[in-house]
């Protein structure tokens, strides 16, 4: 009878571990990862720092660091439409005015995952938006409002 | 022929930095205008404004715009609106170097030029001082110092000192230099409120903007103004008013001044707009070749496409009780 408790503990709390890691797979297939270069300083950007940063509106990524922001194409229409509440016509209008009244330099745009990674990786004050599922050692990700996409609560979907 | 040796030059530019991460624009209008009042009608040039800008190190920036306009004695060509390199040593402070637009209210920084983006066809005449009469002076060359997001209430700064032109030209502001700056303050995402400022002084034999004309008496200037800027996706509200203070030797002093409001409501790809505009011209000074203007804008912008407008209008000032229409198309790309 205990030796079956057991079995069935154990096969309840191997279930539990799947249960858990499928939800938090889920989560972070839905999500967006803000990421930087793993020798960057910065861990954790509220709400209104994302956004100030990704609309153009901030020049550095921490205060002191000039930012280099990369739009991945895929899911900028995603980021800006849930984040921003705008289209990503919208945000590139306005990021164009603020190049050409001198307020900061363009973002760029890629389509490669693995390249995005490779250029935030090894750029100073590079950051992105990448879908949280493609994040990898290589990079890290940032908090954002103190949490990671995997935890209930995270702001970007 | 300027024209095209000025493209060659600036496409070899592009096409031999792109390590660099260098961006080139071109922004181009052609504007339609008919007057009630005897004026000319018919279409003219806008500007052919080439943009460019460069990151040449993670903290060094570059931009220049070249506008192919019209200028005052009727010929087509180059001016080299701006030309600043810009070093960011962090959020509040960055430092510019060059020709770059004085930090004067909020429309000259923000819809200087780029047909495009500036929301009406022809900007407010208070903002308008460049190659025709306004009230302000628009350019500075000199050096600037800036800060933005400061605190909560993301205090911005931008403060110059330098002169209107090259200080070997014998044109405006002879030898002289300016303080010119501004401080605003976003308390809530859109919204914008400042003051902006100007010392400066001109020397005898500076050009006044009566043609021909120049400077009996060496002038100080003294500006003072404010705006205000509301903005989401929708809704554009701008307020600007400058009130100007021109003191000589023996004319004595002579205080103008001049503002606008615009509102603009974007519904689809329609953008109806309004804008008021006034100027009060102290008519005993020898500098200004204004007059006094209280007229009105009623018009609509339609986006055919994210790199083309069409803006129709119509104007009328109540001084002279002419009135105008105007059509202009907008290109950027």
């Amino acid at each position: 009878m205990a030796n079956s408790l057991r079995v069935l503990s154990s096969r309840m709390a191997r279930s539990f571990v799947v249960a858990c890691a499928l939800v938090a797979a889920h989560r972070a297939s839905a999500q967006i990862a803000i990421i930087v270069s793993p020798a960057a300083a910065i861990r954790d950007l509220t709400i209104e720092e994302v956004r100030r940063i990704f609309s153009g509106d901030a020049v550095t990524i921490d205060g002191s660091t000039p930012s280099r922001v990369v739009f991945h194409e895929d899911t900028q229409r995603a980021f800006f439409q849930s984040f921003y509440g705008k289209s990503v016509e919208v945000a590139r209008r306005h990021w164009i005015e603020l190049v050409f009244r001198g307020e900061n330099t363009p973002p760029r745009t890629m389509a490669d995952l693995a390249e995005i990674k490779r250029f935030v990786a090894n750029t100073a004050g590079a950051i992105a938006f990448i879908p949280a599922t493609a994040a990898d050692g290589s990079i890290r990700i940032v908090k954002v409002g103190g949490k990671l996409p995997t935890e209930a609560g995270y702001s970007l979907k | 022929m300027r024209i095209i040796r000025g493209l060659i030059v600036l496409a070899s530019l592009a096409t031999a930095a792109p390590a660099q991460d260098t961006h080139v624009s071109v922004y181009a209008d052609i504007v339609f205008r008919s007057a009630s009042d005897g004026g000319k009608n018919g279409f003219t040039y806008g500007a052919f404004d080439v943009f460019l800008q460069s990151q040449l190190t993670p903290r060094l920036t570059f931009l220049s715009e070249l506008v192919f306009e019209r200028a005052n004695d009727g010929t087509f060509g180059p001016d080299l609106e701006r030309v600043q390199v810009t070093y960011v040593a962090s959020e509040a402070l960055r430092v510019t170097a060059g020709r770059f637009h004085s930090p004067l209210g909020y429309w000259n920084t923000a819809y200087h030029h780029g047909g495009i983006m500036q929301p009406v066809i022809e900007r407010p005449r208070a903002t308008a001082y460049e190659d025709g009469p306004g009230l302000v002076n628009m350019h500075t060359l000199g050096l600037m110092i800036s800060g933005r997001n400061i605190s909560g209430l993301h205090l911005a700064y931008d403060l110059a000192y330098g002169g209107h032109l090259d200080a070997d030209a014998n044109l405006h502001g002879l030898n002289a230099a300016r303080v010119v700056g501004s401080v605003y303050a976003e308390p809530l995402h859109g919204l914008r409120v400042g003051v902006s400022g100007d010392i400066d002084r001109y020397l005898v034999g500076a050009l006044t903007q009566i043609d021909g004309d120049s400077l009996k008496n060496a002038m100080n200037s003294a500006i003072i103004g404010g705006f205000i800027r509301v903005k989401n996706d929708a809704l554009e509200l701008i307020g600007e008013i400058h009130n100007v203070q021109h003191s000589y030797g023996a004319p004595g002093s002579f205080v103008s001044s001049g503002g606008f409001v615009y509102g603009g409501y974007t519904v689809g790809k329609w953008a109806p707009y309004a804008m008021w505009q006034s100027l009060k011209i102290d008519r005993g000074d020898p500098f200004y070749a204004l007059r006094d203007t209280r007229s009105g804008v009623l018009g609509t912008r339609y986006e055919v496409s994210e790199k083309a407008i069409l803006k129709f209008e119509g104007r009328y000032n109540q001084v002279t009780q002419a009135g105008s229409f105007g059509a202009q198309i907008a290109i950027g790309f």
